[in-house]
This record gives structure tokens, sequence and C-alpha cells, in this order.
């Protein structure tokens, strides 16, 4: 079930944006066309991730540095060593929708914010 | 919460306006400060602010009663027992004997101390005083200005009580319920009080108890503040233990935690003058979606004061833990001592606990230690037991008292001592083995060469 969450044209280019869906905090990332959605919390420290910068295909957690691939979730550098969820994101027009029901990557989903 | 609702309960309770003054103090803080936001704030971070179900409706009396077994029970003597249910201060017993001795336990809205209580409540937390700014967590202002069961309990000076007070507070209805109490101790004055919470099981309601002690020792007292949480299930729990440690005096917040859905205390003591003393101390042990969250603080405001915080816990099924302490060693406070240590002990797969001892430290002339340790049961020390024909749940109650035995030690009141054994069995006869977490440190054969 995938719910709209934001309009594409409000997105700027690898500038990260939290939205919440179905009561999860999702972090929103524009790569060109595309767009990818990752749960909002960093699995070392459990911070925010949208408050982080992004550089090429991965988001840095502003906490500690750790950071994350975009395309599957898995942990690239360290402090962090487990993956965050990633979740389905589909386009139409200038409407992003996201289906937050299931992680596509297969990580837990943390069990707070 | 508005100046209404805060008049209203200070009518109810027939208080002098003195004290009614403090709570509309707080009533204009708390309408300064929004909720906490875990993304923002740092002491937040650690428990996310939505567990809390703050905004039910304040629970003042119910017809509901009191167990009849209380920790009374463990002591074979007269004792001054104080009962809150549900909001109400329902009743207070004081032997006559304490009484005689000049020794008070009543009700915080009693006129007849309405001095000594207006100059006391809310100086350690909402109310900016000369040594600190005010505390302006909206869950304590909020405690500040509407609380609805108080507990005074005063000992004259040189006066050394024998048994403890205690303070029971059982919750059966949904809602918030805004317990207070407050101690205090003149010089030399000595005395244990013991908080039990209990309560009856509310389904699937929300319940918040949303609790503040304050504790003032004058010079060389001494005070223990034991709080057991004995919660059913679904109850969540805040929790600001607050002492004021005067010259040589000593202040031991201790924290046993048993029960509960999300449990967050914060037991803190604020040296203030010379030779002051705390050994704050706590035991947990935390089970299937239980969230415990321990943040204890020492500030040491006054030269040459000691401090040790030690902090030991137990975890199995999906529960978490969080250690969060800090001690604060300000800039005048040469001589100090201080040590601060959690452990925690993952029973089974699937527990976490997170454990940050921060040290703050604005002077060179101190002595400070801090750490944590978390693991699983060693499987050497099991191995061991078994071989020697002790079954494997036996030798688990063996090693996880073992584990406790030395914080146990250090809290040393007869009247607690039996239920938090049995809380801790509980436990440890709750073990899923199949799921039982080992440390397996087998030595390599390299290292024997």
């Amino acid at each position: 079930m995938s719910t709209r969450v934001a309009a594409l044209s409000e997105l700027s280019d690898r500038t990260p944006k939290r939205v919440e869906v179905d009561g999860e905090p999702v972090v929103l990332v524009r790569l060109d066309d595309e767009v990818r959605a990752l749960h909002d919390t960093c699995s070392h420290q459990e911070w925010s991730l949208a408050e982080g910068m992004c550089f090429g295909r991965e988001i840095e957690c502003d906490l500690h540095g750790a950071t994350f691939s975009l395309d599957d979730g898995s942990a690239l550098s360290l402090p962090a060593i487990k993956p965050v969820p990633t979740y389905r994101v589909t386009v139409e027009g200038d409407d992003v929708l996201v289906d937050a029901t299931t992680p596509t990557n297969g990580a837990p989903v943390p069990d707070h914010f | 919460m508005n100046e209404q609702d805060v008049l209203e309960v200070s009518a109810g309770l027939g208080e002098a306006d003195v004290v009614r003054d403090r709570r509309l103090a707080a009533a204009k803080v708390f309408a300064d400060v929004a909720w906490p936001d875990s993304r923002v704030d740092e002491f937040w971070r650690s428990t996310p602010f939505k567990r809390i179900p703050v905004g039910g409706p304040v629970v003042n009396g119910s017809e509901a009663q009191a167990p009849e077994v209380s920790l009374a029970a463990a002591v074979d003597a007269p004792l001054a027992v104080a009962t809150i249910v549900d909001g109400a201060l329902l009743h207070v017993d004081l032997p006559a004997e304490l009484a005689e001795r000049g020794v008070v336990v009543a009700s915080l809205s009693d006129p007849a101390h309405a001095e000594l209580v207006a100059q006391r409540i809310t100086t350690l937390t909402s109310a900016a005083t000369e040594e600190h700014q005010g505390d302006r967590d909206r869950t304590v202002v909020l405690n500040d200005a509407a609380w609805t069961a108080g507990v005074l309990v005063h000992v004259p000076a040189d006066v050394e009580l024998e048994h403890p007070v205690l303070v029971r507070v059982h919750v059966t209805e949904p809602g918030t319920h805004l317990p207070r109490v407050l101690v205090d101790l003149a010089h030399h004055a000595r005395a244990t009080v013991v908080i039990e919470h209990t309560s009856t099981d509310p389904g699937d309601q929300r319940v918040l108890v949303d609790e503040v002690v304050e504790v003032f020792t004058g010079d060389s007292a001494s005070c223990q503040l034991v709080s057991l949480q004995d919660w059913t299930g679904g109850v969540d729990h805040l929790a600001l233990h607050k002492g004021r440690v005067g010259r040589d005096a000593r202040f031991d917040p201790v924290e046993l935690t048993f029960g509960g859905r999300t449990v967050r205390l914060r037991p803190e003591a604020d040296l203030v003058a010379q030779g002051g003393e705390t050994y704050p101390a706590g035991v947990y042990a935390a089970d299937e979606g239980q969230w415990f969250d321990m943040q204890p603080y020492v500030r040491h405001i006054a030269p040459r004061a000691t401090s040790d915080v030690l902090f030991k816990g137990s975890l199995q099924g999906r529960s978490r833990t969080v250690f969060r302490g800090n001690v604060l060693v300000t800039e005048d406070a040469v001589g100090t001592v201080t040590d601060e240590n959690n452990r925690t002990l993952i029973l089974t797969d699937g527990a976490r606990a997170d454990a940050t001892p921060f040290l703050e430290i604005f002077c060179s002339d101190i002595t400070a230690g801090h750490g944590s340790a978390t693991g699983q049961i060693d499987a050497r020390a099991l191995f061991y037991l078994e071989a020697r024909g002790i079954p494997r749940e036996q030798a688990i109650r063996l090693i996880v008292t073992g584990f406790f035995h030395d914080v146990l030690d250090r809290i040393k009141v007869p009247m607690v001592d039996n239920r938090v054994m049995s809380k801790v069995e509980a436990q440890v006869s709750n073990v899923d083995l199949s799921r039982l977490g080992l440390t397996d440190a087998t030595i390599d054969e390299d290292d024997l060469l």
C-alpha cells in the first residue's frame, strides 16, 4: 500500500527530507529523477538520518558520521554495522509514493521513534 | 492543565496560600515550555517521548484501596506509613513514639507545615534559585503545578530513625497520576524512606505515573531513598528523585525496577556543600516489551565531595534498557572523588542495553572514573557449574544472583531484600533456556603458548 508523501518538485537533489508514513519516520532523498526512501533512524544510535548530508549514493548520519547506501540501506562505514530498512518508492507524475509496510532489503525496523 | 485546574486541586486539598503560590509559579512555567522532543532534547534521546502517554486525565482519587500486604510486613515493628491510592493520600500512620521525638509524616498540603513546605517545594525542580536555573522538563513542571497527593517527611535535628518510613503508591485507574514526596532532614538526622509502587493491571488502558521526590539533607544528615518499581504490565513511570546534600551529609537514591512498560527514572544529587557524599545505586530486570531508562545525575558543586554511581541490570526477551548517567564536576569542586559504573547482563538474544556513562569535568584537581560493560553469561562459568552436576537453570540462578551481589550488598535495606531477591529469582525462572545467549570466550590455543 503506497502513500503519497511528497511532490517531486519540492525535493531538492541529494537533500534529505523527513516524512512520516503510517507512523514510521522515513527519509526521502532525490537522486536526479529517482527517489530513495530509508527508515529515518540510524542503526547505530538512532539519530535522524535526515539531519545529515548525502554524498554520491550515500547518506551520512550527522551524529557520528556513519554512512549508508541509498540503494540497499547497507552500512558502508563505522560506527554503524547494521543496515537501515529501505522502502519501495514510486513516482507518478509529480507525486512521490512510498510503501512503508515492508522493507525491501529485509532489515529489521527499529522499535522506536 | 491551566491555572484554573491548579487552583481547583489546591483548594480541594485545603492548602495554605504560600503552598498554592508555588504551584502557580510552576503553572506559569508549564505554559511557557513544550513537551520534550526526543529528536532535539539530549536527555530524551534515549527514550522516545511518544512512548509516554501524556495528556490523559489527572487521576484525583477513586474507590480503590491499597493491597493489604505491603513491604511493612517485612518489619516486625510499628512503622510510619503513608498510603497514596489513585492520586489521593488515603491515610498516614505515624507511631506515637516517633511523633514524640518530633518526626513528621503528614500530608504535604497540611496547613500546619505550610511554612516549611513553601520554603522547600520545587526549589530542586522548576523554581529558579541561586543554585540552578530551574528544571524545564515539562513532565516535572506538570507535577510541580498539579500534584494531587503529597507526603511530607520531616526528621528533626539529631534524630536517627531505626526503621524506614514507608510511602505506598498504588495505581488502579487509567490516566495521569501525580504523586509527590518531600523529605526534609535537619542536621545530624538519619532516615531511610522507601517508596513502594504497585498497581492492579490496567489492561490496555494507558497509565502514566509522573512522580517527583525532593530530599533535603541538612549538615551531617543522612538519607537513603529507596524506590521499588513493582508495577504490573501497562504502567508507564517517570520520576525525578532529587536530593540536595548539605555539608558532610549523605544522600543515597536507590532504584529497584522490575515492573512497568516504560520506566524512566532520574535519581539526582546536588552536592552543594563540602564533604557531601552520594552513592546512587540501581538494580533492574527487564523482560519482553519493557523499556527501562536510568538517568542518574550527580553535580559536584562544592569541593571535596564524594560520589559513586553503580547500576546493574539483567535483560531478556525483546526488552531494552538505557543507562544515561552524568557526573558534572564544576570548576570549584577541587578534591572531588567520583566513580560511575553500569553493568548489564543480557540473558537471551533480542534484548538490547545501551550505556553512556558521561563525565563533564571543569576542574583538574579531582579523581574520576567511569565505565560500562554489557555482556552475556560466560559459557565457561556455566560449563564449570554444570560439570559439577548443577542443573542449568540453577547454575544460571547462581550466576545472576552473584552478578547482582555487590550492588545488593551496598543497598542493605532489610525491608526490601526479600522482595528484590524474589523478583530476581522470578526473572531467572522465566528465562527461555532455548534462547540463552552465551559469551564463548574460548581461549585460543595460540594464547597458551
